[in-house]
């Protein structure tokens, strides 16, 4: 069929068959408001209904449709088969109400869908709405991408180990409530995130046992931008039960380290920054100055711990 | 063309496919990503903005919902939550619907947009494909085979 794209007033006044001469791209975008099981359904209209579901970019799958979580399971999978390989997707959006029966397998397969998703290059929009009633381990690796944690979550009140790697935190307030919201929270790790404008980075929580905080930065990243880490934030800890703390990397801005109770295990490795302009100024008064203060203030707050590792680089026996 | 009004507001004024003119405020306009660019590029300051693909009676639908949404603020959203409903409801049949569509793609107004599709893909919902037909005019152009072969895979997926 020959498209018109050039507009409203290339339509005849007959009303045949309007929504057929649209152009591709906004049949798309209209299905795209759509769940994928009402677009498959419509796929049975026409030839050409057939067609613009198999090129349609977005996906809205949610297992209310198919309350029995084998049959989702078998429609997402005959969707991502049937559909034209070569378009890309831009939207994924998968929405997981009910339990998982078998959570390892379910988390198997929505990491297999999000990868056929991320594959052509394209996707921008990925929305997972999955209930996690029984998450206790949480790990993501994201590459510098934005994560966008919600303050609070379902899966909070059992989650008891979290590990965020390379990835950005945008939100300062959310941070502090998701990670204090984690009533079961033990184990937490944040490994070369970047912390975009926080001012401070707050980790309070009753129950956790051990902290690492990887800092890095690198001025020129391989990600093409700065990567600062925590270089302009205040880290404040306040944990009671914490048993073991590490901090590894670059100084912080600031540290307030308050409430560590049942601190054991300490180990503070910092590092030089890694940049060739600074081999200079790195060990010059003014900086050195600042980590000897930063230096000795986290020190006396760790006087508790029973086993104390500080490698600072440019440590001087006064 | 600019002219400027009392409250000093910058007047634009556009030009529909068959020639009809409109004088808008340029801030409402500006709603359009495309006549935003237009304006920027400097294409107004010769007279009309020319709008080759919208008629009249649609452009003037369009600036109506320009107005609406330029003059509220966000604590006006339930109101303006109201007025867009009214607003589809207005145009509602399918074949209004898709000129606006069309006139909001062209002219790259995002909520208006968002708001027409929106209320396209509701019509689709909860339907059979030949009540979707007969609801858009569409012609069943299968083979009767292909007709049983959607038919059937569409049977599994829906079990």
């Amino acid at each position: 069929m020959q498209e018109k794209t050039n507009g409203a007033s290339s339509f005849g006044d007959d009303g045949e068959d309007r929504i057929n001469k649209l152009p591709e791209h906004i049949i798309h975008f209209i299905f795209s408001f759509l769940e994928t099981i009402d677009v498959t359904g419509a796929r049975a209209v026409s030839r050409r209904w057939r067609s613009l579901w198999s090129t349609i970019p977005y996906f809205n799958f949610d297992d209310c449709m198919h309350p029995q979580s084998s049959r989702f399971r078998d429609f997402v999978n005959w969707v991502l088969i049937s559909r034209d390989a070569s378009v890309s997707i831009q939207k994924l959006r998968l929405t997981k109400y009910y339990y998982l029966s078998d959570l390892k397998d379910d988390a198997e397969w929505f990491y297999s869908w999000v990868n056929v998703a991320a594959r052509g290059g394209n996707l921008k929009e990925l929305d997972l709405s999955i209930r996690l009633e029984s998450l206790v381990a949480l790990k993501l690796q994201m590459w510098m991408e934005v994560l966008e944690l919600p303050a609070t979550a379902g899966f909070q009140r059992t989650l008891k180990s979290l590990e965020l790697e390379t990835l950005t935190l945008t939100d300062e307030k959310a941070t502090k409530s998701f990670i204090s919201g984690c009533h079961r929270l033990e184990y937490l790790s944040l490994n070369g995130c970047v912390f975009r404008d926080f001012k401070v980075l707050q980790v309070y929580n009753p129950n956790l046992k051990s902290l690492t905080l990887h800092n890095y930065y690198e001025e020129d990243s391989a990600f093409g931008c700065s990567h600062i880490g925590l270089r302009e934030s205040k880290v404040e800890v306040n944990c009671p039960n914490l048993v073991s703390f590490t901090f590894q990397g670059p100084s912080a801005l600031e540290f307030s380290i308050t409430n560590l109770l049942s601190l054991e295990n300490a180990y503070f490795l910092w590092e030089a920054v890694s940049s060739e302009d600074d081999e200079d100024s790195v060990g010059s008064e003014g900086d050195d100055e600042y980590n000897k203060n930063t230096f000795y203030q986290v020190l006396c707050e760790l006087q508790n711990a029973k086993v104390l590792g500080l490698f600072p680089y440019f440590v001087t026996v006064q | 063309m600019s002219i400027t009004t009392e409250n000093n507001e910058k007047m634009i004024t556009l030009m529909s496919s068959d020639g009809e003119e409109f004088v808008v405020e340029e801030a409402v306009a500006a709603q359009s990503q495309t006549i935003k660019h237009l304006i920027e590029d400097g294409c107004s300051t010769e007279g009309s903005i020319p709008l080759p693909n919208v008629t009249g009676r649609v452009l003037s639908e369009v600036i109506q919902y320009c107005k609406k949404h330029s003059s509220s603020d966000d604590k006006e959203e339930k109101e303006l939550e109201a007025w867009d409903a009214e607003f589809v409801k207005a145009a509602d049949d399918h074949v209004a619907l898709t000129d606006l569509m069309m006139a909001a793609n062209f002219l790259d107004i995002k909520g208006l947009l968002d708001l027409v599709a929106q209320t396209l893909a509701n019509m689709i919902t909860g339907k059979s494909p030949e009540e979707v037909r007969r609801m858009w005019n569409i012609k069943n152009d299968f083979t009767p085979e292909e007709a049983e072969k959607v038919r059937k895979e569409n049977q599994w997926a829906f079990e």
